[in-house]
């Protein structure tokens, strides 16, 4: 899976700016003016501040620590220490793929064709304590909802569920009290058997890719 | 474990404030290195992690010492001798961050409209302009003079803004100073020196001091007021990538606002110097 969804699209909105982690890299996700989102590498090349501290202006990204601007190609458009000069083309910041699709924002390091998209309704994202155990997207029904659940590993050892319905949820409460609850017993279950843990849902994993595939 | 940087190691550090050490161990930590200090009633008294004496000065309210065998004395600040001044300590602030990286910040004047948002700077007057970086070979010193920004509140006294001129010196590696005109006595000049601890490569704690020329501002005001844009600062360099300073031209890129970091970089470089720089690879 050449995508990691990184958050709810609705979580995101114009003029947003926020940190997240792919493996541990460290991505800056903004959103411009004109509603389109970007993923930055999340380090200013001038003197290394992360930029998801940063602004939004318009269709630019300025860095927090001196206001220096980039626009949604990457390229340095502004340095206010010197308002006159129009800084060279050399000053671009490494820039990841980013789309929207299926209520999720979307970033891929390398060429890949984009995920499905799908009418779907935000319901929340969860932050695990634990490495995820698969990296594709699968879908499933909790709390008589089908739901898309996109997996994103931040760290080696910590993860996170991205998650919308692809129809609108017959309950609300009882749909996030589902997901809670399967979020603390997999969290508990890690806990206590680490190892035993980690084969038992990687082998889950798997069969969440089986039914993927098969519902995709 | 004890840095082997002799560059680092051959210099004096602020360690504590004076007036917080009493007869009870008062360990802290030192170029990775654990040291313990206490005022016992035969004086000042400190040892490394093996129980070895270590070399203490008391200057400023600070208690200095020293892993290594220091060519220089500890900075000689003539304001402090001034008996009309306001000193103002500011007390320790623990940073997740290389002292190194700390020192540049206190030399950049670009980041006042950003970081000091309507303190130090405020948009769209964010022009640094040309300056003069002057390496003092003979006292082995850095400085940046004839510094000019616009400031909207330069001080504790300051309601109207104005063009600040500021002259910036670098003593040693892990101590930076400023001397900038009295907002409230424009023909003095206020010092302003922050001495930075240097306890793990890219962790430090630093102390700000000033010596003020104020017959205004209460002491709490004064103090607060640094405490403030202390505290913004401390935001950024702890969230640099590295947290490390490179010493590397190339890994980031600079602007002529920048040449007094460009300056403190090839100082640094020159001198040696590994303990905090992203070149350092652990010993």
């Amino acid at each position: 899976m050449a995508w990691t969804a990184v958050a709810l699209a609705a979580d995101l909105g114009v003029g947003d700016v926020a940190g997240t982690r792919i493996d541990g890299e460290e991505i800056a996700l903004w959103r411009d003016a004109g509603g389109t989102p970007h993923a930055f590498e999340d380090r200013c090349p001038h003197r290394g501040m992360r930029l998801s501290f940063g602004f939004a202006r318009g269709d630019r990204l300025a860095c927090l620590y001196h206001g220096w601007q980039f626009d949604g190609a990457g390229r340095c458009r502004a340095i206010p220490a010197h308002p006159d000069l129009s800084p060279p083309a050399t000053i671009t910041l490494r820039r990841h793929r980013c789309v929207e699709r299926a209520g999720l924002l979307w970033v891929a390091f390398a060429e890949a064709p984009p995920p499905a998209d799908a009418p779907a309704w935000p319901v929340l994202s969860l932050f695990l304590d634990r490495p995820a155990t698969t990296r594709e997207p699968w879908r499933e029904r909790i709390a008589g909802t089908p739901l898309l659940l996109a997996p994103q590993p931040r760290s080696p050892t910590q993860s996170a569920w991205h998650v919308v319905a692809l129809a609108p949820p017959a309950d609300a409460a009882a749909l996030r009290a589902a997901l809670h609850a399967r979020r603390r017993a997999l969290e508990r279950f890690a806990d206590e058997q680490p190892a035993a843990s980690e084969r038992r849902h990687a082998m889950a994993g798997s069969s969440h890719l089986r039914s993927a595939r098969e519902a995709g | 474990m004890r840095t082997r940087d002799r560059v680092a190691l051959d210099e004096w550090y602020a360690v504590a404030s004076a007036d917080e050490l009493g007869p009870a161990p008062w360990p802290t930590r030192l170029l990775g290195e654990d040291i313990t200090l206490a005022r016992t009633p035969a004086g000042l008294a400190a040892h490394d992690a093996a129980g070895a004496p270590l070399p203490l000065r008391e200057r400023y309210g600070l208690v200095f010492t020293t892993l290594g065998a220091p060519r220089g004395e500890i900075v000689e600040i003539a304001e402090a001798v001034e008996p009309d001044r306001r000193f103002v300590p500011c007390g320790w602030t623990l940073l997740r961050a290389s002292g190194l990286r700390v020192v540049e910040n206190f030399l950049d004047m670009a980041h006042f409209p950003y970081v000091h948002a309507d303190i130090l700077g405020a948009e769209p007057r964010t022009e640094v302009a040309p300056y003069r970086v002057e390496f003092r070979r003979e006292a082995d010193e850095l400085w940046a003079r004839g510094c000019r920004f616009w400031q909207p509140r330069a001080a504790a006294t300051d309601t109207t803004g104005t063009m600040m001129e500021i002259d910036y010196r670098v003593p040693s590696p892990f101590v930076v100073m400023l001397y900038r005109v009295a907002p409230s006595q424009p023909h003095r000049r206020d010092c302003i020196a922050l001495f930075i601890q240097p306890m793990e490569a890219t962790l430090c704690r630093a102390v700000p001091l000033m010596w003020l020329a104020d017959d205004i501002s209460t002491h709490t005001a004064m103090l607060h007021f640094e405490q403030a844009i202390f505290l913004q600062d401390r935001v950024i360099v702890e969230n640099q990538r590295p947290l490390a300073l490179p010493l590397d031209p190339r890994a980031e890129i600079p602007t002529r606002a920048d040449s007094s970091s460009v300056a403190y970089r090839r100082w640094l470089k020159e001198k040696g110097l590994r303990f905090g720089t992203a070149e350092w690879t652990g010993a």
